[in-house]
């Protein structure tokens, strides 16, 4: 994963760290909280959480601050007692934290870390190291196995990300290690490098060794049979004084040696990456509830997290769709109330639109979608959809709205000799923005309905715990959705009465007296 | 000053307006006069390019008015309606101004004027600041008036501006549009149905019955030389309240 990334924010950082005071006390918080941290990526959470969930089980009150940053922010706030608890990998303090005292072993690394009065666990049981990683049959029909066999293709195309070509123990290294003879090697994303190593754009591309994608991809890691790269074993860093304050959660994570192999970790990635509603704190109790039959309560995403989520998305597909509704159906709604053989044929279109059942609409759409060159699963086939349905009622309402200007007073702007575009920007549409505007309402409250079909094809929003409520028969988690929509609804027609109040003029309001 | 020549309009079946030629002479009031469904509105509408003529040509201070050339003609015509056409999401003011401040005129020129004009229509100032619906018939028909008249127009063109106001207003602002269009000595075509109101008002009538004028001059040159029974009969419809008393009696 990113572990890279990381390192990378350490390399920068790492004249820093030495500053860094190794023995302050620990952070004047309430007696008997603890924290673990992690770093910004799946793997490093999950971990945190492993250990979060251990020191609950063993009666401590502990937070996990997860995705705090990269390793040097990790590390500093060990260090100032900010965290207890983190998970890291050797490599990670061997090549970045304790670059310059060059480490061999992890006797080595104990002592050197004994001198920030911080300890570490013995190894976890899986190494996060690089590799170079081939399509099983690629490599299957050269007969590559290992590092070296690269020697004898040198026709093969590489690879391989930006980080790795520029590392110390990347490309660069692994060329002359292995005396490699391949010349066409450039730099990529990650993640495009897996989809031209699919296509077979190129041949090998640099993969991080509990990367979930190396089994979804049928990928083969080639055996680094020269020992190129350096081990990347997770381990726990915890401060020395947590010895004291909390032993039975210093045992449990000492325990933890030797108890995860790659493929526990690879499956916990996998779980949490490949599932929306997989939290890293869920896959993390799954795995002691297997391995220790522990059973950790895990209060998933907190509601209001999880709520929020929820607003954020729903709001991006209310939003986006209900903008382009409007720019689109308001000059259409004119138009038609101009020339009545035109708005004959966009009112008849848009009602045929209105009548495709909204599953049908969605499933039509995702193809197009993709062809456009957007991700058919998530908010696109959605937008488009929502779109589709708003045009009809805000066209209906604008045509009205505007027909309903007496002939009287549109001959009277004529005749004072205002251009027909000026006549309808000072005299017509402000005399229709009443009706424009209830259109535009009704619709945005119906499209906050709408919008929570976007769950059947991952488009997020509040249909997202509506379906995954209707999936497991949890009417709980429907509710969740359910609610805050209608709440998202009334808002929505507060929010278009307030502008009222501003878009229709004031003459438009006032009561009837002389 | 303005001059029609050959004009017609035919709705369906309807010859609406027969080919009429007309003159409007320079700073004097015309009144087109009749009753109902004699032409006189479409010729008006015909003049204001609201319906588009289908023989003949309009020429209006000496050039014949196109579809290139109508909205810059307009700017130079004022037009009033019987229910005075005020937008009703505009203020009083912003009827009034409307056009000025279309056509970025000055803000303190606007204002001023604004302010004369009040004083000529005797509209009250703080009627400037409501809305048409908030203000009685009369002042509408004097803020349409001042609309009308914001851009110092060469013509006025009014389309019974009086019919739906009851008789002492009516009476009332007779008087004061015989008194601004004298002192502003405006080109003024009007049309009504009333001829005593005509009379009153017009310099000249022009009476039409059914699409044809029947005959033209002064309200004195009518009644001595009416030109057919059509004349008489129309002159002599207009009862005095004191008929009403000999036939009580």
């Amino acid at each position: 994963m990113n572990t890279i990334s990381c390192l990378l924010l350490c390399v920068a950082l790492a004249g820093q760290t030495e500053d860094a005071a190794a023995d302050q006390p620990a952070a004047p918080e309430k007696a008997g909280q603890f924290a673990v941290g992690s770093k910004a990526f799946t793997e490093s959470v999950i971990l945190g959480e492993i250990a979060t969930l251990l020191g609950r089980e063993d009666g401590y009150r502990v937070q996990h601050k997860d995705q705090l940053g990269g390793t040097v922010v990790v590390w500093r706030a060990l260090l100032r007692g900010e965290v207890d608890v983190y998970p890291e990998y050797t490599g990670t303090l061997i090549e970045e934290l304790f670059k310059e005292d060059h480490l061999q072993s992890l006797q080595d690394i104990r002592d050197a870390l004994a001198r920030h009065n911080v300890r570490m666990t013995d190894p976890l049981g899986f190494n996060n190291s690089y590799g170079i990683g081939m399509q099983e049959k690629v490599a299957e029909r050269l007969g590559v196995t290992k590092l070296s066999d690269l020697r004898n293709h040198p026709q093969l195309r590489f690879g391989f990300s930006n980080e790795f070509m520029q590392r110390s123990e990347g490309w660069p290294t692994l060329r002359v290690n292995y005396d490699l003879p391949q010349t066409d090697v450039r730099g990529l994303s990650h993640d495009l490098a897996y989809g031209a190593l699919v296509s077979d754009d190129i041949q090998a591309m640099d993969v991080y060794l509990t990367d979930p994608k190396i089994e979804a991809l049928n990928l083969r890691v080639l055996e680094d049979d020269l020992s190129h790269f350096p081990k990347y074993e997770a381990v726990y860093l915890y401060r020395e004084d947590l010895r004291q304050r909390a032993p039975r959660w210093v045992a449990a994570l000492e325990d933890l040696a030797g108890a995860i192999n790659r493929d526990e970790m690879v499956a916990m990635n996998s779980q949490v990456e490949d599932n929306r509603d997989v939290s890293e704190a869920r896959a993390a109790a799954d795995f002691l509830t297997r391995k220790f039959d522990l059973h950790p309560v895990v209060v998933d995403e907190g509601l209001v997290s999880r709520i929020a989520r929820y607003t954020r998305d729903h709001l991006f597909l209310v939003i986006v769709s209900m903008t382009a509704a409007i720019l689109v159906s308001v000059p259409l709604g004119v138009l038609s109330s101009k020339h009545t053989a035109i708005g004959h044929v966009i009112l008849t279109i848009s009602e045929v639109i209105q009548t495709i059942p909204g599953l049908a609409l969605l499933v039509l759409l995702m193809p197009i979608v993709a062809s456009i060159g957007l991700n058919a699963v998530g908010p696109w086939p959605a937008i488009i959809a929502l779109f589709l349905y708003s045009l009809l009622p805000i066209i209906r309402n604008t045509y009205t709205g505007m027909r309903d200007v007496p002939t009287s007073l549109r001959e009277s702007a004529a005749v004072l000799g205002l251009t027909p575009l000026a006549q309808l920007r000072l005299i017509e549409l402000p005399m229709a923005s009443s009706m424009i505007l209830a259109g535009i309402k009704t619709t945005a409250a119906i499209n906050v309905g709408y919008a929570t079909l976007g769950g059947l094809i991952g488009a997020g929003g509040y249909g997202e715990p509506i379906m995954t409520g209707l999936r497991l028969g949890d009417p709980y988690l429907m509710l969740e959705g359910a609610i805050p929509a209608a709440i998202l609804a009334l808002v929505v027609k507060g929010v278009f009465e307030l502008a009222e109040r501003f878009l229709v003029p004031r003459g438009l309001r006032v009561s009837t007296a002389a | 000053m303005l001059e029609l020549q050959g004009v017609s309009k035919r709705f369906g079946d309807l010859q609406a307006l027969h080919t009429t030629d007309l003159h409007f002479e320079r700073g004097k009031t015309t009144v087109l006069l009749g009753p109902s469904g004699c032409g006189k509105s479409t010729l008006l509408r015909i003049i204001v390019g609201l319906l588009t003529s289908d023989t003949g040509s309009i020429v209006f201070d000496g050039e014949e008015i196109t579809p290139g050339n109508l909205i810059e003609a307009r700017r130079r015509m004022g037009y009033v309606i019987q229910d005075g056409g005020l937008f009703p999401h505009l203020s009083v003011r912003g009827n009034i101004t409307l056009m000025a401040r279309h056509l970025r005129l000055d803000r303190e020129e606007i204002d001023q004027r604004l302010h004369k004009l009040a004083q000529l229509t005797h509209l009250p100032t703080e009627a400037l600041g409501r809305y048409p619906t908030q203000i009685s018939g009369g002042q509408r028909q004097r803020v349409s008036l001042m609309r009308a008249l914001f851009l110092d127009p060469q013509l006025m063109l009014l389309d019974e501006p009086m019919g739906a106001l009851d008789p002492l207003i009516r009476s009332e602002l007779q008087q004061e549009l015989r008194e601004i269009f004298r002192q502003l000595d405006k080109t003024v075509v009007m049309v009504s149905h009333d001829i005593s109101e005509a009379g009153y008002l017009g310099d000249h009538i022009a009476l039409l019955k059914s699409g044809r004028i029947v005959q033209q001059g002064t309200l004195a040159e009518l009644v001595k030389n009416p030109a057919d029974k059509f004349v008489t009969a129309f002159i002599n419809a207009q009862r005095s309240p004191l008929e009403g008393l000999e036939a009580a009696s």
